[in-house]
């Protein structure tokens, strides 16, 4: 998606976006003033998409925060000042978050705010499954979820409506699928935001302490008991199809991408079951959904949702407790949908097959014959690791470790432990390295290592990774607790200059020089964060603070070698760009100079070759392959479309001991002439 | 009114699998005879050397071409495809393909690149135990289950016609194409491509030599 097609004031056009997209153009259509964000999966793109829009507008501003916390404070205090503000990052990122999140509700926002959360059921990006919509019932802040791309635009602005209506912030709940899929979106008016905010001065709103606590806390109540009665809000956020009015029928409750599959489910069975979509989650509308089982004559109902019973729970209550016509409804859900992994159709439609007595469309027919290719085929498939990038600057510092590590381990009989933590680096778990032992959440590499320390004898020694940014987000009181107590622990502080995994967005420790800035809106104001210098001045011993880059492998052995004999905490900063940003940016730069390409550099397999295989086996570089020829002979050669000479200086060409690896300089100019 | 058509793209990470999703969606917008265009792709730490898919899935005008049911735009909100109902699969990579047998039946024609990437554990190390099945394995598998299976080494025709292999994927979508042809023009297609790739991009010629490969 081109962002100046994504932020084109066209209203009515139709344009294919993704979830993301439609989130960010929902955020500009909708006036917001100021959105905050700490990168993540799978909710990245949107603030990837917003820092254009701030770059190139005025009236719009866009912060990568520190972490999650930052990033929604930062939008409380924007929308007490009176303007329109997003709050936006995954799950996982609203644990961080969580502690202003059970306070300033509290307080209510004056300009509208909505907290954007992606989740992740099927775990395909994330260390667990936790389900988000738990939240609101200790919270106590009411929850969307859209279900289609059109709805991810939408329901920004009827959240932001919403928010401002009721004083709240507005909770939006979305997970991969939607946020990752793609389909048609209808623009709408684009509302200009309210440039200047003012903070109005309400001591009793604001300093939520003691008697005007419990004060606030009377008032939070009592909007959410007033949300849960508002019967037009739930046709606003809610949809109903049904056709069915016959009596004794079996009515479906689902919401988001599962009511897609239900969609699907129903389809392939032929049937029409009354559905209710609801978009508005919490907190529930009894009177309606009593209303909603009465009008289609249910006797059954079906609550379809992903991971934990947060709808059935609500719904088995309503009919429990509330409903006088249908108490004995029969309600059916996580008793045979799963609670783990995310739903698709097939699950769906399992389960209607089961309660609509119908025959299943998928056991007949040739389902036989495959279903032995997937039983006895798929299962015993090769699996493919993922792997660093070809020509990552963590590879040739794994690759030290594991040799100086394993020396240690023979001549001393001693045992590492690696720390790990969230970033690139989790990568060193796979084939060959295999140097990791715990990943857990961000930061929690240092902080396990911590207390680890103070008990671990002394056979088994310590050594933790963290990369920059993580390192910002929560690694620094870890460290710091570390350090004063002076604990036997060695950190290698990846020092790549961007939140690499999650698609290399600036941190403030990102060289402010690196950044392409779009638009003329000038950033120059941006202060950089010089990680290395806040190193030297937290209390380490100066020979514990070790700098080095990472594309020498001789080197780093010996200053593995050093370190790793030393005692206390000691600090290893590998300064060294992520290859792949690198890479874009300097072909981005060059391709703004027009500059042409003097030499082109080539690294090549020669006959000499031995087929030793450290260079495939135990340095990994995915541009170093194998083909298998028809003689069932295997061929080395080194992949010309994945090899980036221009950032890594030939690492496997130092490895080859039979000096196989060749580096060919090419000047086209030269040749011509 | 319409009829549901089911695009899955799979390869391995790298390959275009993500660009190539993007194409054919792209495609469902443009064309005035698809009515509304959904689908997804698998991302995250996946996308290095790992697994990876894409769905295209289009709202088709019935007077084009006529499948089982008749649906509305707002039956096509999934951007899942079901057990059993991609209708074209362009398999990028032999062992990615026979992952995704579920999709694939009687109704499925399938094109497959049979250049293999093979994964780096499976030749050495922690995954050396398991074998990479054998392509004629594969095709066989495919033979067995879908419609129509066109199998070929994309990346040599691609070397062999336009010196450069990384065409391959071009090429494979012009044979896919011509395959529906009701579904793909021709004259879309390119436009499409041109969008992607530049009004001059060897990507055009690349799919023009894909789409008069097999002659009918």
């Amino acid at each position: 998606m081109k962002l100046t097609e994504l932020f084109q004031d066209a209203p009515n056009k139709k344009l294919l976006l993704s979830g993301n997209d439609a989130f960010a153009r929902g955020i500009f259509e909708a006036g917001v003033r100021f959105a905050a964000n700490y990168p993540g999966t799978p909710l990245s793109e949107v603030g990837d998409n917003l820092k254009y829009l701030s770059e190139t507008r005025d009236d719009f501003t866009f912060d990568y925060s520190l972490n999650e916390k930052v990033a929604l404070e930062s939008c409380i205090g924007a929308s007490w000042s009176g303007v329109r503000s997003i709050a936006m990052f995954k799950h996982l990122g609203l644990n961080v978050a969580a502690d202003p999140l059970h306070s300033f509700p509290y307080s209510g926002v004056k300009g509208g705010m909505i907290i954007l959360c992606g989740g992740d059921p099927g775990i395909l990006s994330s260390t667990n499954a936790q389900d988000n919509r738990l939240y609101s019932l200790h919270s106590k802040i009411p929850i969307i979820e859209p279900g289609t791309v059109q709805e991810c635009k939408d329901f920004i602005r009827d959240g932001l409506r919403l928010s401002e209506l009721y004083e709240l912030p507005v909770y939006v709940h979305v997970t991969t699928r939607i946020c990752h899929s793609h389909g048609i979106v209808t623009l709408g008016d684009v509302k200009e935001p309210k440039i200047e905010g003012y903070f109005e001065k309400d001591a009793d709103r604001y300093i939520n302490t003691l008697k005007r606590a419990l004060k606030n806390q009377e008032k939070l109540h009592e909007k959410i008991t007033r949300i849960a009665k508002n019967k037009k809000l739930f046709y606003q956020f809610n949809r109903i199809r049904a056709e069915n009015q016959a009596k004794n029928t079996t009515g479906i409750i689902t919401s988001g991408i599962s009511y897609s599959y239900v969609i699907q489910a129903c389809q392939k069975l032929g049937i029409k079951s009354p559905i209710l979509k609801l978009g508005f989650l919490f907190p529930i509308n009894r009177e309606e959904i009593c209303e909603f089982a009465n009008q289609n004559h249910l006797s059954k109902l079906l609550v379809v949702e992903e991971s934990e019973s947060f709808i059935e729970t609500f719904i088995k209550s309503v009919f429990c407790n509330y409903c006088e016509v249908k108490r004995d409804l029969e309600i059916h859900g996580k008793d045979s949908l799963p609670s783990i992994g995310e739903l698709n159709t097939d699950i769906i439609l399992k389960f209607l097959v089961d309660h609509f007595e119908h025959e299943n469309p998928l056991i007949m027919g040739q389902l036989s014959r495959k279903e032995k290719i997937l039983e006895e085929i798929i299962p015993g498939l090769p699996v493919r690791e993922p792997t660093f990038c070809p020509g990552c600057q963590y590879r040739p510092v794994f690759y030290a470790l594991k040799e100086i590590t394993k020396s240690f381990m023979k001549k001393e009989d001693l045992v590492f432990i690696f720390a790990g933590d969230i970033g690139c680096y989790t990568l060193s778990e796979a084939y060959p390295y295999q140097l990791l032992d715990w990943v857990t959440c961000m930061g929690a590499g240092l902080g396990i290592a911590n207390g680890m320390a103070h008990v671990i004898g002394k056979k088994q020694k310590l050594i933790a990774y963290i990369g920059d940014s993580t390192f910002l987000h929560s690694g620094i009181p870890a460290l710091l607790n570390a350090i004063k107590n002076n604990i036997d622990l060695t950190l290698i502080l990846f020092n790549n200059y961007w939140t690499s995994m999650t698609g290399q967005q600036e941190h403030p420790g990102t060289p402010r020089k690196y950044i392409t800035r779009f638009g003329s809106k000038s950033k120059t104001d941006v202060k950089e964060l010089d990680i290395i210098k806040f190193l030297q001045n937290i209390g380490l011993e100066r020979d514990n603070l070790e700098v080095t880059g990472a594309y020498n492998i001789s080197h780093l052995k010996r200053l593995f070698q050093s370190i790793l004999e030393k005692d206390g905490t000691r600090v290893i900063v590998i300064n060294e760009e992520c290859a792949l940003k690198k890479k874009r940016r300097l072909r981005e730069e060059k391709a703004a100079l027009d500059q042409v390409q003097n030499n082109y550099t080539y690294y090549t397999i020669t006959d000499t070759c031995t087929k030793c295989n450290v260079c495939i086996e135990k340095f990994g570089c995915p541009a170093i392959n194998v083909s298998i020829m028809e003689n069932s002979e295997s061929d080395y050669f080194i992949d010309e479309a994945m090899c980036i000479p221009e950032i890594c200086p030939g690492v496997c060409k130092s490895l080859c001991k039979n000096n196989s690896i060749l580096k060919t300089i090419i000047n086209p100019h030269l040749e011509e002439s | 009114m319409g009829d549901i058509y089911n695009v899955l793209v799979v390869g391995v990470g790298g390959q275009g699998v993500i660009l190539m999703g993007n194409i054919l969606r792209a495609y469902g917008l443009k064309s005035r005879f698809i009515q509304n265009v959904v689908g997804t792709e698998t991302r995250g730490v996946s996308q290095r050397e790992g697994s990876v898919s894409a769905t295209a899935r289009y709202l088709i005008d019935s007077r084009i071409y006529t499948l089982e049911h008749g649906f509305e735009t707002e039956d096509l909100i999934s951007p899942l495809i079901p057990t059993n109902d991609a209708h074209l699969v362009l398999g990028l990579e032999p062992l990615e393909t026979l992952r995704n047998i579920r999709y694939i039946s009687e109704q499925t024609v399938v094109v497959l690149n049979t250049h293999a990437h093979y994964p780096k554990n499976v030749i050495f190390g922690s995954g050396a135990e398991q074998e990479y099945p054998s392509i004629g394995e594969i095709v066989d598998i495919l033979d067995q289950l879908a419609r129509r299976t066109i199998s070929l080494d994309f990346h040599k025709l691609s070397k062999v016609k336009l010196n450069n292999s990384v065409y391959a994927n071009s090429i494979l979508l012009g044979v896919g194409a011509k395959e529906f042809r009701e579904i793909f023009f021709k004259d879309l297609m390119i436009s499409t491509l041109k969008e992607q790739f530049g009004e001059k991009s060897e990507n055009l010629n690349a799919f023009a030599i894909g789409y008069n490969l097999i002659g009918y």
